[in-house]
């Protein structure tokens, strides 16, 4: 079969599966129990803590108010772009890059909305650093993934499509350096399962911001770096690197156990 | 260590920034923030606390004045290696006036005297 009809068919499938997943599992952007299936607790009295941690989460959704539903959004406009895909009037790259700007400002709309949502006045009087959350070593390596498209700036096909996902790609990871100074959101009931949950979604949505942003530019060159040049090769191999080592990382802390005072 | 925390209650008619500037002190003055303990800095503390950063960086100059805290101008606020003396007099009536502050503002909630003299005995004991 021509290799366009198969790459026709396969993008129109990928925006339809993942719409339908968006909208049926994954409507709201790292909600507090998205954050909390993850927590696993080093403690004597394991039971206690759990309950401590759930209490804490229902207190943060509280708090929170509606959550941002991120998810709702950017599976309707996947959906949308099934069927723009499925008639093959517009090149799969370009609608590609509208999914990536579309997950841009959806994650930049999430994080608005967490940014505004402050309504307690408790603090922990301890210094916080964004590099606790996320090593600045991810985001220059997410930056450099973005910025090595510009190799399709001479490309009569791909420029556009390129220029968005770069865009798109370097928004994302300026949300996610900006997702780990949100303020915390401490009610005061139990400060210290309200900070582990407050830590948590802090490196939850920061990491998800980042690994949406690393991914991006490693899809993109996926479909041409087979029939591309060497530049395409290393741009490939690069972002590939970056993602797959990000991905291994987020997950590895994602499973740290936390010890609960 | 305790959690040092802070709270600033918009409700009563403390400034935020004396608020913020009794809590501190009290923190330091019972141990919950050590000499040299690293604060968080003006514009974390303030988006925290849900109050513009001029309260906090107000709180911080204040305490930096009388020498409880010190700037490390790039690197943050500390508090002070060596606290200030406070002398018994005048530590005596640091309480007083924070304890009649907070039981004026209890009483303009509605809580009677009978009612804050009975809840302080039994927290104080």
């Amino acid at each position: 079969m021509d290799r366009q009809v198969v790459l026709h068919w396969f993008w129109t499938g990928f925006f339809a599966v993942f719409g339908a997943y968006l909208l049926m599992w994954a409507r709201n952007f790292a909600g507090p129990q998205a954050a909390n299936c993850h927590i696993r607790v080093a403690s004597p009295d394991a039971d206690t803590a759990n309950e401590r941690i759930e209490s804490a989460v229902t207190r943060r959704e509280a708090a929170e108010g509606r959550p941002p539903r991120l998810g709702l959004w950017l599976g309707f406009w996947s959906l949308l772009l099934a069927a723009v895909a499925a008639t093959g009037r517009v090149q799969p790259a370009l609608l590609y890059a509208l999914l990536c700007l579309g997950a841009a400002v959806a994650i930049g709309a999430a994080f608005l909305r967490l940014r505004n949502s402050q309504t307690t006045r408790v603090a922990v009087v301890a210094a916080r650093s964004p590099e606790g959350v996320i090593p600045p070593v991810w985001l220059y390596g997410a930056a450099i993934s973005a910025l090595m498209l510009l190799i399709y700036a001479g490309s009569e096909q791909y420029r556009w499509p390129a220029a968005i996902v770069m865009a798109s790609s370097l928004l994302t990871t300026a949300i996610a350096w900006r997702l780990t100074t949100l303020p915390a959101l401490l009610s005061g009931v139990d400060v210290p399962a309200e900070q582990i949950i407050d830590e948590r979604l802090r490196f939850h949505r920061s990491s998800l911001a980042l690994f949406y942003a690393t991914v991006q530019p490693f899809v993109f060159v996926s479909q041409t770096a087979a029939k591309g040049g060497a530049a395409e090769q290393a741009a490939w191999y690069f972002a590939l690197a970056v993602w797959a080592a990000f991905a291994f990382w987020m997950i590895r802390r994602l499973f740290t156990k936390v010890q609960l005072a | 260590m305790r959690n040092a925390i802070l709270a600033v209650d918009p409700e009563i008619e403390i400034a935020p920034y004396l608020q913020i500037e009794e809590q501190i002190r009290g923190l330091i003055q019972c141990g919950d923030l050590f000499p040299g303990s690293l604060l968080p800095t003006v514009r974390q503390l303030a988006d925290d606390l849900n109050v513009a950063p001029n309260t906090v960086a107000r709180a911080y100059a204040d305490l930096q004045e009388e020498g409880w805290l010190v700037s490390e101008g790039r690197r943050g606020t500390r508090v002070a290696p060596r606290l200030p003396d406070v002398d018994k007099r005048a530590r005596a009536q640091a309480l007083r006036t924070a304890v009649s502050q907070f039981v004026s503002a209890l009483v303009g909630r509605g809580y009677s005297r009978t009612e804050i003299e009975r809840e302080l005995r039994r927290t104080a004991s």
